[in-house]
């Protein structure tokens, strides 16, 4: 009678056993099945949205951004902003600007000095005014506060006879943020 | 035929009764840890019943770890069941078999948890950045194992009851875990070692010149933040994630359930070969 028990017992612990091991290795067997034995679609799934973001990532870039900055736009100011800048204030410029991501994406800076590339010289600073958010491929307006190096700017005007044409960044920087991941950079780096 | 319903009362496992009912409870009282990258960059919230993904505002879906929660859910579903059933009629000769199907599942889940998201962020800020010896590790191994031989010795010896053999068992399993973890650590070690000799930063500088990255990942919970940085032509990259990550509400459960298991497991009666060789 007793040794009949320890026998039932036993067999029970075997189930039991059995049953534990199914619960382990059917899912694993149901999972790779129902995907046709392709691991890749198994274990990650049909879409991989880091992969194909950060493939998205790619397109940024100060060009995809702002397309080609023509900063001799900047001789077409008015007398009004002229004088302000003349006399150590600043101006706002807008540039209006596409996202070429396919997720949100805030600018959260830019910065940096204009040059003369002709002759080195540090013509006036400039600044974001405000943080932007941009929706997915979205466009929105960079508003830029920019201000002039008075004494300076005025000696290049002079020695070119007028604005000057080749104009380019140094110390620029932008810093972006991506879903709380800040990316921070010298533009043309980024 | 009478029933003594006070005597039937009096022999019920109520420790075990509790933990059946919080384990049928269990799948379906939330995640117990949550892990995010940015704001939205990467959400992670997960238990042993169910994982969700988000990356870039997107849901991932893995069959693969969803079939495997499912199989844990029926699991300690079913288990819940024979818990219950086995306290509620601790005398019969099933009893026992069922109640140790399912005694330790959630007490282990917890601790496997707990280990992975110590261990996990361990290895990620101390080895893979390199300089470590394996001495600590090996060392570490060593003495767990002997801790073990010499707790089954010792129980052997001295114990004679059978709650404090089942609970010196669960004592030398998870003393054999952290075995089991040192080994791993030390196979880290001489991995990294060996095929990264100057860690992950050398890895990072051959990979992008002038690149240098920061590892800090938090530990269990809590906030980090990890920086990578390189050289771009003539300008400086620099990208930052915050790592945050957290227990939740549904482990405070599984540890309550755990405790119920344990305590269940450890009242209840002896199985029938232990009663035939008293």
């Amino acid at each position: 009678m007793g040794g009949d028990l320890v026998k039932k017992e036993r067999i029970l612990g075997v189930l039991l056993f059995f049953l534990s091991l199914g619960l382990t290795v059917g899912p694993i067997v149901a999972a790779f099945s129902a995907n046709g034995w392709d691991t890749k679609a198994t274990l990650l799934g049909s879409s991989n949205p880091i992969e194909t973001q950060f493939g998205d990532l790619q397109n940024l870039n100060t060009q995809n951004m702002f397309g080609n900055l023509d900063f001799g736009n900047l001789s077409n100011l008015s007398l009004t902003d002229l004088l302000s800048l003349l006399q150590g204030g600043s101006i706002n410029v807008t540039i209006p600007v596409t996202s070429p991501l396919s997720f949100p994406i805030t600018v959260k800076n830019i910065s940096g000095n204009l040059v003369c590339k002709d002759h080195n010289v540090t013509l006036g600073r400039f600044q974001l005014v405000n943080e932007v958010q941009f929706p997915a491929h979205g466009s929105k307006v960079l508003t830029i506060a920019g201000s002039v190096n008075t004494s300076a700017a005025l000696a290049d005007v002079a020695a070119h006879g007028g604005w000057p044409n080749n104009i380019g960044l140094e110390n620029a920087n932008l810093k972006l943020d991506i879903y709380g991941i800040v990316i921070e950079g010298s533009i043309g780096s980024i | 035929m009478k029933v003594n319903l006070r005597k039937l009362v009096r022999k019920i496992n109520w420790f075990g009764v509790i933990a059946g009912i919080l384990m049928i409870v269990l799948p379906f009282a939330g995640r117990w840890w949550h892990l995010a990258v940015g704001t939205g960059a990467i959400d992670v919230t997960t238990s042993p019943f169910g994982i969700t993904t988000t990356a870039f505002g997107q849901n991932m879906v893995s069959t693969f770890a969803n079939y495997l929660f499912l199989g844990a859910t029926i699991s300690v579903i079913i288990a819940g069941l024979f818990i219950l059933f086995a306290s509620l009629f601790p005398e019969q000769w099933w009893s026992t078999r069922l109640m140790e199907f399912g005694a330790t599942k959630v007490f282990w889940m917890a601790i496997s948890l707990i280990v992975m998201i110590t261990i996990g962020p361990f290895i990620v800020n101390n080895i893979l950045p390199g300089g470590q010896t394996l001495t600590i590790y090996v060392v570490g191994a060593v003495i767990s194992i002997v801790m073990v031989i010499l707790f089954k010795i010792l129980a052997r010896k001295f114990l004679k009851k059978w709650w404090s053999k089942r609970l010196m068992k669960l004592v030398n399993n998870v003393v054999l875990m952290i075995a089991g973890l040192f080994i791993v650590l030390a196979i880290c070690v001489f991995l990294v070692g060996k095929f990264l000799p100057n860690g992950v930063q050398g890895l990072v500088s051959s990979a992008v010149p002038g690149g240098t990255v920061n590892i800090n990942v938090p530990s269990i919970s809590g906030t980090a933040a990890t920086t990578f940085s390189m050289t771009m032509g003539t300008g400086q990259a620099t990208v930052t994630l915050p790592i945050s990550m957290g227990l939740m509400g549904g482990f405070a459960l599984a540890i309550v359930t755990a405790v119920f298991n344990i305590l269940a497991w450890v009242y209840h009666p002896s199985p029938p070969e232990e009663k035939k060789k008293k």
